[in-house]
């Protein structure tokens, strides 16, 4: 936590310095779109926001992976504090990329395989904060919640090749294609900085997140130690009162 | 205003070539959903370590500001 502490200031004012250049670079500074004008520039938090929901994802399961065998409870906590955030950029995916498939698809929605199983992770997100809030004690609902998070992963593979698995209207990759980037710097710079501004974001909110799951987990074992004395001591009373 | 951002003030900008409205409704949103999820977690976070410095006073960040809380001044 010492750790978490000691770079949550950086994190912040790196997103704080990365965002307007960034913004200035999307919104101003980048030519628009020979095909889709300025629709393009939604790109620029769209595909940020998809690479770090499945990324989040990503982190959740390895986390409750690590806690499921190893029973690392660092590993529970981190989960439940990336759930979250991972549901939020999911979200931010979906709308923007709704948003943007109105003028260039000609509609706001297609069950289409990248868009449904996007969906789908938004779905997973949700499921397993649901299911790890699920019960009166919390620590009864780590073990489910955590196999959701590891059995879900499959989903992450599917989303990455749905697109050429599948005959979609999602375009192809165009960041991580054979021989590099079909995009020109113009647009790989702006997105470059977003992707670096929401990076920051990404691990500023984690790091609150955590801390904040950190405090709450004592928080639960204080006050089940208090709970426990309160009733040992109860239990003391009235054996004594009994005897005498 | 060297950097060419006396385009903020122009209506061609804010047109976005007549696609303002999905370009702002998206960063729109995706602002919106950032500051609520930000607002929330610094909020729930401040919640629980409040309780627990309450609770526990020679534990974490501000425990001293805590403890003078916990324990106020003796009047006369």
């Amino acid at each position: 936590m010492r750790i978490v502490d000691r770079l949550q200031p950086w994190l912040f004012w790196g997103f704080v310095l990365l965002l307007p250049i960034g913004l200035y670079k999307a919104l101003i500074d980048s030519p628009a779109d020979y095909q889709q004008h300025d629709t393009v520039r939604i790109l620029y938090i769209h595909v940020p926001a998809a690479i770090l929901a499945q990324s989040a994802y990503m982190l959740m399961a390895l986390g409750s992976a690590s806690f499921l065998i190893w029973k690392h409870p660092l590993g529970d906590l981190s989960a439940r504090a990336l759930a979250p955030i991972g549901a939020v950029l999911c979200l931010i995916c979906l709308v923007t990329g709704s948003v943007w498939g109105k003028p260039t698809w000609g509609t706001y929605w297609v069950w289409d395989a990248r868009l449904t199983s996007m969906l789908i992770l938004l779905f997973l997100f949700l499921g397993y904060m649901a299911l790890a809030n699920a019960f009166d004690d919390p620590a009864r609902g780590d073990k489910p919640a955590a196999i959701l998070a590891v059995v879900g992963v499959v989903n992450i593979p599917i989303i990455k090749f749905s697109v050429y698995f599948f005959n979609t209207l999602h375009q192809q990759s165009t960041l991580f294609s054979e021989g590099g980037p079909a995009m020109p710097p113009e647009m790989l710079i702006p997105l470059g900085l977003m992707f670096a501004a929401f990076v920051c974001l990404f691990l500023w909110l984690y790091a609150v997140r955590l801390r904040g799951e950190f405090a709450k987990v004592r928080l639960r074992a204080i006050r089940s130690g208090l709970i426990r004395r309160e009733v040992n001591g109860a239990r003391d009373r009235g054996l004594a009162e009994g005897a005498g | 205003m060297g950097l060419g951002l006396q385009v903020l003030f122009t209506a061609e900008f804010w047109a976005m070539g007549e696609h303002g409205f999905f370009v702002w409704t998206s960063y729109g949103f995706c602002a919106l959903a950032f500051g609520l999820l930000a607002g929330l977690s610094i909020m729930a976070t401040k919640r629980h370590e409040r309780e627990l410095t309450a609770l526990d006073p020679s534990r974490g960040r501000g425990s001293v500001r805590a403890r003078a809380r916990a324990t106020p001044p003796e009047k006369g």
